[in-house]
This record gives C-alpha cells, structure tokens and sequence, in this order.
C-alpha cells in the first residue's frame, strides 16, 4: 500500500473504472433473472425457445397462459393464494403479539431467567427444520391443529429472530431515561411499554412484520407437514405440487394438463409478486433498522 | 369434518327404511392425471363416495408416513406413479399396502397381460398392486425416414446401432444418451443387473454390472454417444424437442406411451410418420429382454374399515374397460387393451396398424425383476453419469458400488 | 442495560408485580418458544434413542446407523462445500459492493441498491423454478455465456459448474442483497467526521474504504455469516427441489439435512432421522455458542 499518499489521477480513474466495472456486472447479474422472468410471463412454450431471453411475447400468450392456470383444479391456485394470504396476515400479526413484549421485557428488566431465555431463542433460530417435524406434527394432532388455518398461524407466530431483532431494538433504541422518568411519572409498567415503548416501535414494527411476512409467504417445510389436504395447501407448495405432478419442467413423464414452463413461471410470479411489493416498499426499515443496535454493541 | 360425518349419521338415521345404504366414505390419494377417473367412479357408484385428495408423485412417500403416524387421514385407495413406493410402503416401519392375494379373484389377476403385475408381486406370495399401465420399451421409428434410407426395421440391438451410424451420417438421432431409464433399459437389455431381488427373496439382491453382455451393451452405449446417434439431450428436453421439430429423430427406443404421451403433443409429428416395433434383443440372445418406464399402480390401505370397497375401486380403476380403453396409456388389462387396440389401429396419425400389435407381442417380454426397490437404481445411474466425463464402461464398477450402497442402506442383502 | 427502578415503594411489593408483568408479557411468547422450540426438540432427542415401532430404548443404535450411512461423509463435504462457497461469496460481495455503493452519489447508489435487493424476494419453491430456466442454455439469458464455454445442456452446465456452485449462486442471489440494504445501512451510520478526517489524512477512497469503514461494519459481517453458516448446514429445499427437473437432477441424499428427511419420509425411520437431526443441531448449537460467546456478538450479559 505504497500507493502513494498523493494518488495519481491516472490510477484514481483506473479505480473508479473498476468500481463501475463491478458495479456494472453486479447489475446484469442482480437485475437479469427477474427482468427475464417477467418478460417470460408473456411468451408461449414454442417462443420460449424459439426466440432470444428477452424478446418480448405477445399479451394473448400470457393470456392462454393464465387460462390455463385458472382452470387447473377449478382455479385452485387461487385458493392457494388466499390460503397463503391468510396464513402470512395471520402469523405475522400473531407473531408482533408475541415479539413485541417479550422483546421489550428481556431488554428492560432483570429477571433470573432471562439469559436463559436469550439463549434458547437463539438455538430456537438454527434449529434444523427436519428436527422438529415430526414432533410438532404430532404435537398439533394432539390438538386436532392439522390441516386447519389456526394450526398453520399459531405455527409460524412462533418467530424467535423476531424477538432477538425487537430485544436489540429496544436495548439500544430506548433512551436510558424515558423509562424511568414516565414510571416516576406515575406511568404503569403495562403504560410504559403501551404508551413510551409502542409509539417508538415503528421502525421495529416495520422490519419484524417484513421478516415474519418473508418467512411465513416462503415457508416451506412446515406447511408441507402440517398440510395434507390440498385445499389447504400455500402457494409455495403448491407451486411445487402443480410443476411436479404435471412435470412442467420436468425431464420425465409428462402429463396432459396443461400446465407447462409458461404456467410454471407466471405461477412463480405469482408466489413472488406481493413479496416484490413488499421489498419495494420496506426497503428503507431494513436499511435504517437492522443492526443498528449490533452495530453499537 | 366429524360434524359432518355426523350429519350424514343422522341424516341416513332418518332416512332409514329407504332402500338407499348409506354410501361408504373412502379417501383416495391421486396424482392429476388420475382425478378424473376417480371422479368418474365417484359418478358411477352410488354406494361410495371418494374424497380425492392431489398429492404430488414424488411427496406421496413422506405424506403417507406422517398420515400414518397419527393414524387420522390416512388415504384407503392411493396411486403411486413411482414403483418405488410400492417397496417403501412394504416394510416393517411404513406398513401401508393391502396384500390383495386373498381378494382379488384370480380371474381378475389373470385378466392382466403378461407381465403387468409383477411389480405387484412380492418374493413371498403377496399381491401389493393392480397395475394400471404397461410401459416396456419397443422400438418407435420414422416411417418415413427408414423408406426414404432404404432401411430395414431392426430386430436386434446390433442392427439399431448400425442404423444409428447411418443416422450419425445423416445428421440424425436414435435415441437419448443421458436420460437415465433409456440408458438402462440398454443395459439392462445387454444383461446389467443393477440390483434385483434374488427369486423367491424380499430382501436379498444381486448386482452385477461385470458380466460380458453387461459390458457389450455399456460398450454400444459409449460408441452410440460418441458418433451422435444417442442425443446429449433427454427426450423432454428443449434442445431434444427442437431437433425433433426440424426432422431429425429416425428412431427412439421408448416406452409404450412414447407415441401418445410424447411424439404427439411434444414433438407435434404430423400423421403418418410414427411407427413402431418390437423390442430389441442382442444376437446371442433367445428372446428380448424389455425394461419399463413408469407404469402406474394402485394400492390399498391395509387398515382401510372397508377393505371390500377397496378393492371394489382398485379393481374398477385398473380394469373398467370403458374407462381404460380410453386411457393415454396402454392398458394393463388384457380386455381394455383390445379396446384401446381399436383406437390406435384406426387413427390416421399412425404411419402403421400395427402399433398396438408390437406392443402386446412385446408384453411378454418385459423384464421379470421390473418392480419397485427402496434404492433408486435410477438416481444412482443420474449420479454416476453425471459426475465425469467417462464412458459408461468405465464406470460400470461406480455404478455397482453405488447401487451397493445404497441397497445396504435401504436394509437390503447383497447377494454375491 | 435500561434498568427500571421507581421510586417510593415497598421493594418487596414492587418486586412481585415486577415478576407478574414479566410472566405477562412474557407469556405468548414463552408458550410458543415451549410448544414448537424446546418440546419438539426434547422429543426429538428421545426419539433418537428408540426403536420408533416398538416403541423400546435402543441406545445408540439409531446414531451408528445413521454414522455408517455411506452417503453421509459425502453430504458432509457437499454441505460444507457448499457453505464455503457460498460465504465466501456473501462476505467478498456484500462487503465489496456495499463499500462501493457507500462511495456512489445517492441516487445512483439507491437505484442499484433496489436491484440487488429484488431478486430476495424469490425464495422457497420459485427459486428453485427460476433456477431450473437459468441454467438452461436454451432459455437463459445467460445461454450466450453457456454455450461461449460450450455447455450446450442444462445437465452439462450443472455438471461443469457443480451442485455447490449452483446451489451458492441460488442462495447468493437469493439472500445477499437483504444485506447490502443492511450493511448499507450501517455504513450511512458512521459519522461523516471520521471519513472527513481520513480524507485530510491523505487516504484516498480505496484505503477509506478498507482501512476507514471496513473495520466498523465488521462486526455485522460477521453476524451474517453466523447466521447464513447457520442456515447454510441446514440447506434442505434446494437440493430436495432440484428433483422438480426430473431424475437427471434428483439428488435427494444431497445434504445431511435431506438424509435425515429420507430415514423419516422414505424408510419411515424416524428415529435414526431424529439421531441424525440432533448431530445437526448439536453442531450448528456448539458453532454458534462458540462464536456468540467468544466474541459476545449478542451481548448477552
């Protein structure tokens, strides 16, 4: 790193050359499979092959598509859309319940098990999904939660990142005094939380709902468990269930419905859509939010 | 869902003294191909009524585990497109499948072509499955192509190889080099074993990737990938369908749904050009040896409170000829078949009569250990093949190796 | 640590109300850490010492199945392989293209940041769809790039670039950007001061970058790599999902994690998928406690 303590313009230039070299391939890398998968959305299967990556299809090819989505099972991947929906509002929701006085109350009281509660909910967030299958599946069998909307929601309201993001919030983002001066105030421990801690959660609110929404609309593993009836099932499953029974993109045995590479990727678009949405309009929480608390730690 | 079977408690209560039982509730699991002629039974019979549930081939395994499990939900009728689940659902820990040996009438087992069940059969005497399609590999070859070449329809795998040189020539394919069934199924052929069971055994298999015929027909496969005859490309696979398109598939040793399944709504052959032939034997051999490709089956829950109905549905869906001779795929059972034969001897889009011919002459060619093994002889072909460049002979000891290892694993003997 | 103490009250009296708001607010939460964290994984520990038809003890016996599996040294460097690919190419990428977005005037530097965040909202079964057209020459927008190298299949692209190639690009794309928006973040929050005086030092852009700003979001780099090596032992819907393309790209013994699921789901062992789910676990618990204890990153105490 001799590179001089006057930097040469020549190599300034090189530099920032590199820079938007980088940055530029960055871009196509990031930007491509999306723009590609939106512009696929419009072309049949012929013209999928037939034509470059990005040529544009036609709107009555992403027509015919659509048809044919809709009238697979009676429209079923639109229950599977309201399904999703449904579990996703309601886990979420469930999910700040829980998040945000458990996370406030290991940040500001002193208890005896509270270090203890720290570290499970920290094993709680690495536990490998094929652990506890089979145990919660049985678990909800006991109480007759499987294959209902309740047992999904009560399910996925369990959100340990959810508490340890809202446990650094509220560590490093409440002001050492606020608490205090509203208890001597006459404020009570429940108003300390309702009316000093709540109304300086948004950020929080904002960044555990996108990451409880991001995990409940992609989840996977547990739907699949706990789901067996397919009017039940979520848009990520059966996305799956729809391309491999029909073998879409498959290189085995097809099948005669009609659901083909051009289903299969607006079906993908489908499940992404509002997640895409969200991105675009939480980008900011996440970027303001995060790990500002790890960060001062 | 108890609510309302209590309902329908009450309401066949009050209705008794009709003349009209109540009818049985029975829960099927289907893949899509199969809701329709489920719904069709449903609509057919008044004393069983089907709750008919899709479940993806390939998940169809774990959600029966966990069905079981808990003992709730558990499916009295399931469809299983993949042979596998047929010795999955067998064992100690997943005890699925109904032994039909005892239900089924022997007539009815009888009314199968050659061949059809011995999927279904197990070492020991059990009937575990009614097979609902056939699907040995025959020859399937342009008509047109082979006039225009002046070529001779082969009858054994000597001459296909010849054939494909003449296709390698003229810028052609015979078939497909890496998708893994129809690799096997020339293996196979040549002699390869690649874990069958031992007769009369449920456990124990034999594996032998070594011997002569096994290496030959290893050996034909390299030479045929080599030259371009077999397509880098599986079947399904875009680049594969495009050559088809612009004229280029004089041949294809595929399964008997290849036509209907496949050459028609895939490729978009126009009429007259699709003909098929017998299954192909090596010189030396006596008679043709064919591998199948699929070729679903239905089974039954052993704890179903209605067995008789069960067997009832099984029965009906595998050999209701009206039903049946309408299938995509050529029927298991002997009387729909004829019906099915009817069908594809009059459609124009056939260059030949005599396709249904070839295939049932081929029936009784289909290999005797084609059944379903815990292993998937499949993947670990998938596996193998995909992890170098070499030729297949070379890799005839890692292929063995795998299937060994994946047999013990599965709880299977190795026989030597 | 805020700690709350109000004034003119009976300590003992005061304690006691303390501990019943506890215990309230606690309580959803602490049912639902009971209910799907701890007792699933009690139960799976036991399971792992039975025999799950008869229901009997067995003691070991499902752990040395599960360690004589022949595949699973295999799945471990498929894992692992996999892992450091693909941190690797998290902290090199987030870390690079973070501290050059941080240089780049802000409108510009948000516009780029909004595309690499996009692509995360693909996760689960789509990813695995968007991959299976990305990889194929015939359709990628990548196929120019494909067939310059000479892979003119899917089945050759997957082969020449490898499963934990594949897989590392699917989860890069998929999770690197959530952390560009972060890290991007964090950098925003150093004070405008420091960065001044460095400028005045004599450092130019490169240096302030690695010698400045580097060192300060360190600390949060490090965080993503516990959690994503975490998530990354873990992997089970990729490889599982792969099959989606037909038994060319099955690979259902791929990762550990996908083992475990194939004694359960396939031969209906639960016991030895429990025997192996707890290795799991105890590995990504012994890693992580290692690294959250020796550099105290969740501040604990």
């Amino acid at each position: 790193m001799a590179a001089a303590q006057k930097t040469p313009p020549l190599n300034a230039r090189l530099g920032w050359f590199i820079v938007w070299l980088c940055l530029g391939l960055a871009f196509v890398f990031y930007a491509t499979p999306i723009l590609w998968l939106l512009l696929a959305a419009f072309r049949d299967e012929p013209t999928l092959f037939s034509s470059g990556p990005f040529s544009l299809g036609r709107f009555e090819m992403l027509a015919q598509t659509w048809h044919n989505l809709t009238t697979y099972n009676d429209f079923q991947i639109g229950r599977w859309a309201l399904n999703s929906a449904i579990y996703t509002i309601g886990g979420v929701s469930l999910s700040l319940v829980a998040v945000l006085p458990a996370g406030f109350i290991l940040a500001t009281y002193d208890f005896a098990l509270r270090k203890t509660i720290l570290v499970l909910t920290l094993v709680a967030m690495i536990t490998p999904n094929t652990v506890v299958a089979l145990p919660i599946f049985l678990q909800m069998q006991a109480f007759g939660l499987n294959n209902s909307y309740l047992g999904m929601i009560i399910a996925t309201a369990f959100f340990p990142f959810g508490v340890y993001l809202a446990y650094i919030y509220y560590a490093t983002s409440l002001p050492n005094g606020l608490i205090d001066a509203a208890r001597i105030d006459g404020a009570s421990r429940f108003e300390v939380f309702s009316k000093v801690a709540l109304p300086l959660s948004k950020p929080l609110i904002a960044l555990v709902a996108f990451f409880s929404f991001l995990a409940n609309w992609s989840n996977y593993f547990l739907a699949f468990v706990l789901l067996t009836k397919d009017e039940l099932y979520s848009l990520p499953i059966g996305l799956a269930v729809l391309v491999s029974s029909s073998g879409a993109l498959g290189n085995d045995v097809a099948s005669d419905i009609p659901i083909n590479k051009p289903e299969a990727i607006v079906a993908a678009i489908l499940v992404i859509a509002p997640v895409l949405l969200l991105f675009l309009a939480s980008q900011k929480y996440v970027r303001a939010g995060t790990l500002s608390g790890a960060e001062k730690g | 869902m108890k609510k309302r079977i209590l309902l329908t408690t009450v309401a066949a209560a009050l209705a008794a003294g009709s003349a009209t039982a109540d009818p049985v509730k029975l829960t099927v699991w289907s893949d899509t191909a199969r809701i329709e002629p489920f719904k069709a039974f449903d609509a057919a019979h008044d004393n069983i009524e089907l709750d008919i549930v899709t479940v993806a081939p390939p998940d169809q395994t774990a959600k029966l585990q966990l069905a079981m499990r808990s003992g709730d939900d558990v499916p009295d009728v399931i469809f299983m497109a993949e042979l596998q689940q047929i010795a999955q659902l067998s064992t100690r820990r997943s005890n699925y499948l109904m032994d039909l040996s005892d239900k089924v009438d022997a007539t009815v087992v009888d009314s199968f072509l050659p061949s059809s069940l011995s999927p279904c059969e197990t070492g020991d005497g059990r009937l575990l499955c009614l097979r609902n399609d056939l699907a040995h590999f025959i020859t399937w070859y342009n008509k047109p192509k082979f006039d225009e070449l002046g070529l001779a329809v082969p009858a054994t795998w000597e001459e296909f190889e010849k054939i494909g040189e003449v296709a390698a020539q003229n810028g052609m394919i015979v078939g497909t080099g890496t998708q893994p069934t129809p690799v096997m199924n020339m293996l196979i052929a040549g002699g390869c074993e690649p874990g069958f069971l031992v007769e009369g055994s449920t456990d124990t298999i034999k594996i032998d990737m070594a011997n002569d015929g096994c290496v030959a027909a290893a050996g034909m496969v390299d030479r045929m990938r080599a030259n371009g005859a077999l397509s880098p490309h599986g079947p399904f696979e875009p680049s594969f369908v495009t050559d088809v398109k612009d004229g280029k598939l004089l041949m294809f040793n595929g399964p008997t749904w290849f036509g209907e399944h496949v050459m028609r709504p895939l490729y978009e052959l126009d009429g007259g050009i699709v003909a098929a032939s017998e299954s192909l034997k090596f010189q030396d051999q006596e008679q043709p040896v064919a591998w199948s490709w699929g070729g679903g089956v239905f089974g039954g829950y052993h704890k179903s409170e209605h067995p008789d109905e069960v067997v009832q549905l099984i029965e009906w869906m595998t050999t209701d000829t009206g039903l049946q001779g309408k299938a995509t795929t050529m029927p298991a059972h002997a009387d729909s078949s004829a019906v099915w034969k009817d069908r594809v001897a009059s459609d124009p889009w056939y260059a030949a009569t005599d396709v249904y011919d070839k295939m049932e002459a081929s029936a009784p060619y289909g290999h005797p250990s084609y059944a379903g093994y815990r292993f998937d002889i499949m993947a670990a072909f998938a596996k193998i093949d995909g992890a170098s460049d070499d030729s297949i002979v070379d890799k005839l000891a890692d292929y063995a190796a795998e299937i060994e290892n994946s047999a013990k694993v599965a709880g299977y003997k190795i026989a030597n | 640590m805020t700690q709350i103490s109000a004034p003119n009250s009976d300590p003992k009296k005061r304690r006691r109300q303390d501990r019943w708001f506890i215990i309230a607010m606690m309580a959803p939460y602490l049912a639902l850490l009971g209910f799907f964290g701890i007792a699933p994984v009690v139960y799976a520990i036991g399971l792992s010492f039975m025999d799950t038809i008869d229901w009997v003890f067995w003691g070991f016996t499902n752990y040395e199945f599960v360690l004589n599996d022949f595949r699973l040294i295999e799945a471990i460097q498929n894992v692992f392989t996999y892992v450091a690919i693909w941190l690797t190419m998290m902290v090199v990428g987030i870390a690079g293209l973070s501290l050059m977005l941080d240089a780049l005037p802000d409108r510009t530097a948000s516009v780029l940041r909004t595309s690499f965040f996009l692509p995360g909202a693909i996760t689960s079964s789509a990813i695995v769809i968007l991959w299976l057209f990305l990889l194929d020459p015939a359709v990628s927008p990548y196929g120019a790039l494909f067939e310059a190298l000479g892979w003119e299949n899917r089945r050759q692209v997957v082969s020449h670039f490898g499963y934990p190639v594949v897989f590392a690009l699917m989860a890069y794309l998929a999770y690197s950007g959530g952390w560009i928006v972060v890290i991007g973040g964090a950098l925003k929050g150093i004070s405008k001061e420091v960065v001044e005086a460095a400028h005045v030092d004599g450092a130019n852009q490169f240096q302030i970058a690695t010698r400045v700003k580097l060192p300060m979001v360190w600390r949060s780099l490090a965080l993503m790599a516990i959690l994503s090596f975490a998530n990354g032992i873990q992997m089970f819907v990729e490889p599982q999902l792969m099959s989606l393309a037909g038994s060319t790209y099955s690979r259902p013994d791929w990762s550990v994690n996908q083992l475990a699921f194939q004694y359960a789901f396939n031969l209906g062992d639960f016991g030895a998928s429990a025997a192996m789910s707890t290795m799991l676990l105890g590995v990504a618990i012994f890693i992580s406690l290692c690294v959250v204890f020796g550099t105290r990153f969740y501040k604990m105490d």
